[in-house]
């Protein structure tokens, strides 16, 4: 109760001081954190949707792109080499993850569960080893402002909204366009019938598993400048992601953008009107309320 | 899963090279054994979970403490011997932990934790085992239970000088952000005394949960109010998200960010977003007294990987030898004698004298610092020297 | 073409096959007969490595497959055509039979080929998923999946089942057709004693995961035979 009266409150408080500028910056806030949880949420669901593989690790290959960045950084190169790198050395340990790994846990959810799970405890221990246990900072690639008449906004968050834009299109093109695609289609969607016309799984597995590796990595590289690197940093992202594939709907593609846009608008909403512990709650619980009458998710056929 | 769990103790082992400590003491005649038989100190610290950016450099301090105190002979001609136990950063361990120190190793006093949620759990098991715990890290003041000693700094110790100075030469209205638990609220009310005692305006306080992603829209309204001070109780990675989405938004052109939740390894995840912060600290690594001087070359030489030492860590260095002193005094780890022989016992530390006050908390050292460049290292502003600790017993 | 040899399968604990043996020489087609639970479906998925066998030899072309990978067996030479047809459902008409062609050839070039131009019906609804087919029609576009991929060994499990008799015929019909064009063998599972009659060459009836019966079709007539091992 006291709760409800402080958050309204609050609210007219706000309203009196919204002014046209603050609330575009508001929404472009919200359109960044969306891009973001798309970024970390795509591949998690790619890998689902195809392999049925919950990798508990995905955070943890986040993690490892931003890593790529602190690497490339001690090794005199630029932040930008950074972000371009992660994402080949991210899919290439994803690779080799798949073929030392995954490929022997097909069909045995409850086992994989557990391996990805150990497998996020050795990355984790492997990073504290190799780039120690406290925060790393890293470079900032694009430091500055997009000024359009009079109003400004952070030109990297820009450049972050644009990424995931692009990373959206390429997707949806190599699913939708490509051979590849269709095989990835095929198999999703009766896996032995696939075999059975010659498509060789286990490559196609390989690859999925490589290509969502590499968009985990791409999207920790890209969040360098935005987050706190340390080895534990993956679990928050991971959670979330988590939260945004169930809402959008286990296995669709569509469903990640779905579920991002309505976490990512309604927290960064809703927190700017009530307290940011209210607003996440309720942001909760309000996906608790639509997977109650949508077990599916919001697109889940 | 079995198999993992050995995998990943297996892991702990390689990763900080934590051996069994246990020195047999079987084979002594008993009248030799009281005389000889080390001193046991538990050290219940986080190696593992968010905390273990902490965790590793306090145990890294204590050992080093330890090994100043063993190679002058000890306490009393007694060696200290160490038991360290792995709290997970997860109060429930620190409670199971607790109780395997004080019941099966039988310790003389127990050294350690970092929040207050782990604090309160493992005093709740060391007041009723009357076992005696020294906590080192700054908290939000106020825990008064018998046999818990705090050499870690409280609000009024960290805020009391800050604030004035804040005023002086940064501006007169503040925006106050914090991490969504009791110290930042703590330290929010006596900095909110302070300021309004002086003339000076609060525009905003807010409060966030663990690991929020993204502080944008504080940030926005931030820009709205246009405070002169940003003053950031967040904490731990909170603090440094926080600080970096700050500087990309070009806000510390116009707003000074003042914080007591900064310290070296906070700064150093921040880079360049971190210089220019001041924070008020009761130790920065770069204070220059030839103690201190000491103190670091001492411990870098002992520990040549670690870069940075904070005030969490200097604190338990500070537990370790004030509670040697405490434990020579008393002469065993005895519940009565030892509590009362913690009040008065003083000591040299790298930050300067410090000495235990009646109230089982510490006088200590009142220093502001700025963040000055992109490797988390501090330039002294001002110390104020020795403030004594204020306790309101709330807890 | 394809050599069976004393095949054993098991699910589980569960024997299913027990010593099964035949063989499908080239251009023949191949009927093999029996009643529900006989092991005919695990049988076909023995050849295709779906259920890899216990026990005993697969050779196609002269070439040991046994224990290879489903889709190199596939990449060889055969298609399958499964029972319940297993279209892909949230595929179009042309991306199901791309897949069938192996992806080695363009969307136009498969539509067009000689094969598909057999299926009338698939060239209207080339752009509708497969899931939104008639049964008749999927059961269509399951058989013209099978054959664009040019093999020279069709395998077909139950064509007929559950089908109404005018659509039965017309299957019937174009698989004769293409097959005899084509010059593709074909191993066929059926319960459809008509059906198979009018297509095969040679007959085996399988009983309990055993062959227990061969034969030329022409003189599959003996009604005694019929009611032992075919009727319900
Ligand atoms: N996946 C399976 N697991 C266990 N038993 C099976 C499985 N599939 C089929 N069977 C059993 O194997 C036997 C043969 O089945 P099947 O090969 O489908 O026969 P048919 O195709 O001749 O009707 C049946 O008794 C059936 O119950
Ligand atoms: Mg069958």
């Amino acid at each position: 109760m006291a709760e409800a009266a402080r958050c309204l409150r609050r609210a007219t408080r706000t309203t009196s001081v919204l002014e046209l500028g603050s609330l575009l910056t508001q929404f472009l806030n919200g359109a960044t954190l969306v891009s973001v949880l798309i970024l970390i949420s795509i591949g998690l669901a790619i890998i689902f949707g195809v392999m049925g593989v919950i990798n508990l690790a995905h955070g943890e290959f986040f993690i490892l792109g931003a890593y790529t960045v602190i690497a490339a950084d001690a090794l005199g190169l630029s932040a930008w080499w950074g972000i371009a790198l992660a994402p080949l050395v991210v899919g290439l340990f994803g690779a080799l993850v798949e073929v030392g790994l995954i490929r022997f846990l097909y069909k045995r959810p409850l086992e994989t569960l557990l391996a990805t799970w150990g497998l996020s405890i050795v990355i984790r221990q492997l990073v504290r080893i190799v780039f120690g246990v406290g925060y790393r900072a890293s470079p900032h690639p694009l430091l500055g402002d997009l000024k359009v008449f009079g109003f400004t906004y952070p030109i990297y968050r820009v450049f972050l909204m644009a990424v995931c834009l692009a990373v959206i299109v390429i997707t949806f093109y190599v699913f939708y366009r490509t051979d590849f695609g269709l095989k990835i289609r095929a198999i999703t969607q009766d896996v032995e019938m696939a075999a059975a016309l010659a498509i060789n799984t286990s490559r196609v597995y390989l690859g999925t598993f490589a290509f969502g590796s590499a968009l985990a990595g791409l999207a920790g590289a890209l969040m360098t400048p935005e987050i706190t690197i340390s080895p534990e940093a993956g679990v928050n992202f991971l959670a979330r992601s988590f939260f945004v594939v169930i809402l959008g709907g286990i296995g669709q593609l569509a469903g990640v953008l779905g579920g991002a846009l309505v976490v990512g608008e309604l927290e960064t909403f809703l927190s700017y009107l009530i307290s940011a512990t209210t607003a996440q709650a309720a942001v909760l619980l309000i996906a608790i309320v639509i997977i109650r009458f949508r077990p599916r998710g919001l697109f889940g056929g | 899963m079995a198999d993992t769990m050995t995998r990943r103790e297996a892991l702990k082992r390689v990763g900080y090279g934590i051996g069994a400590a246990g020195v047999s003491t079987f084979g002594h005649p008993a009248v030799l054994r009281a005389a000889t038989q080390p001193m046991k100190m538990g050290m219940l610290v986080s190696l593992t979970g968010v905390h273990a950016i902490f965790g590793e450099t306090m145990l890294h301090c204590a050992q080093f403490a330890q090994k100043e105190i063993n190679d002058r002979g000890g306490i009393e001609g007694r060696k200290l011997e160490f038991l360290i136990e792995d709290d997970e950063t997860d109060p429930k361990v620190g409670i199971e932990k607790a109780r395997k120190l004080i019941k099966r190793d039988q310790v003389d006093v127990i050294v350690g934790s970092i929040s207050s949620a782990m604090r309160n759990a493992v005093g709740s098991v060391t007041t009723k085992e009357k076992k005696v715990y020294v906590y080192p890290t700054y908290y939000e003041g106020g825990y008064c239970h018998d046999g818990v000693f705090v050499t870690g700094a409280i609000p009024n110790q960290q805020v009391e000088r800050f604030v004035p100075w804040i005023m002086e030469n940064a501006g007169k209205t503040f925006y106050i952000a914090g991490s969504d638990y009791i110290w930042p609220k703590e330290t929010s009310k006596v900095v909110r005394a302070l300021v309004e005692k002086r003339g000076g305006s609060i525009l905003g306080e807010e409060y966030f949960p663990w690991n929020t992603p993204d502080f944008s829209s504080l940030v926005n309204r931030i820009a709205s109010a246009k405070p002169a001070v940003m003053y950031s109780l967040l904490i731990g990675s909170d603090s440094v998200t926080f600080l970096k989405q700050f500087h990309n938004f070009g806000l510390k052109k116009t707003t000074r960010i003042c914080t007591s939740g900064v310290a070296e390894k906070e700064a150093a995840g921040l880079g360049e977003a971190g210089i220019g912060i001041v924070s008020s600290q009761s130790y920065f690594m770069s204070i220059d007294t030839p103690r201190n001087k000491e103190f670091v070359e001492g411990f870098r030489r002992m520990f040549p990987n670690e870069k940075l030492v904070d005030s969490i860590s200097e604190g338990t260095y500070n537990a370790v030898h004030v509670a040697a002193l405490a434990l020579a005094k008393a002469g065993s780890g005895d519940w009565s004698k030892l509590t009362k022989a913690f009040p008065g016992v003083r000591y040299k530390a790298p930050q300067g004298d410090i000495s235990m006050a009646e109230n089982r908390h510490a006088a200590l050292n009142s220093i502001i610092a700025e963040a000055y460049n992109e490797k988390g290292e501090f330039r002294i502003i001002k110390n104020f020297g020795v403030t004594p600790p204020q306790v309101n017993c709330f807890q | 073409m394809l050599h069976v040899e004393q095949l054993d399968t098991a699910y589980g604990q569960t024997q299913i096959l027990r010593g099964v043996s035949f063989e499908v020489g080239p251009r023949e087609i191949v009927a093999i007969l029996g009643r529900n639970g006989a092991g005919k479906t695990t049988l076909l998925r023995s050849i295709m490595g779906l259920t890899p066998a216990r026990s005993g030899r697969v050779d196609f072309k002269a070439r040991d497959i046994t224990g290879l990978p489903t889709y190199e067996i596939a990449a060889l030479g055969i298609g399958y055509v499964p029972q319940g047809k297993h279209i892909f459902p949230r595929l179009t008409v042309a991306e199901n039979l791309r897949l069938g062609a192996r992806l080695q050839r363009s969307a136009e070039k498969v539509v067009r080929s000689e094969v598909v131009a057999h299926f009338p019906v698939l060239g209207e609804r080339l752009a509708q998923h497969g899931g939104t087919l008639s049964g008749g029609e999927q059961q269509m576009l399951a058989i013209a999946r099978g054959l664009v991929g040019d093999p020279e060994l069709l395998i077909l499990d139950e064509p007929s089942e559950g089908l109404q008799p005018s659509l039965v015929e017309a299957i019937r019909g174009i698989i004769a057709r293409v097959c005899r064009e084509q010059g593709v063998a074909v191993l066929l599972v059926e319960q459809n004693l008509d059906f198979a009659r009018a297509l095969a060459d040679r007959y085996y009836v399988m009983e309990n995961g055993a062959i227990v019966l061969s034969g030329d079709t022409r003189e599959l007539a003996d009604e005694e035979v019929i009611r032992q091992y075919l009727a319900v």
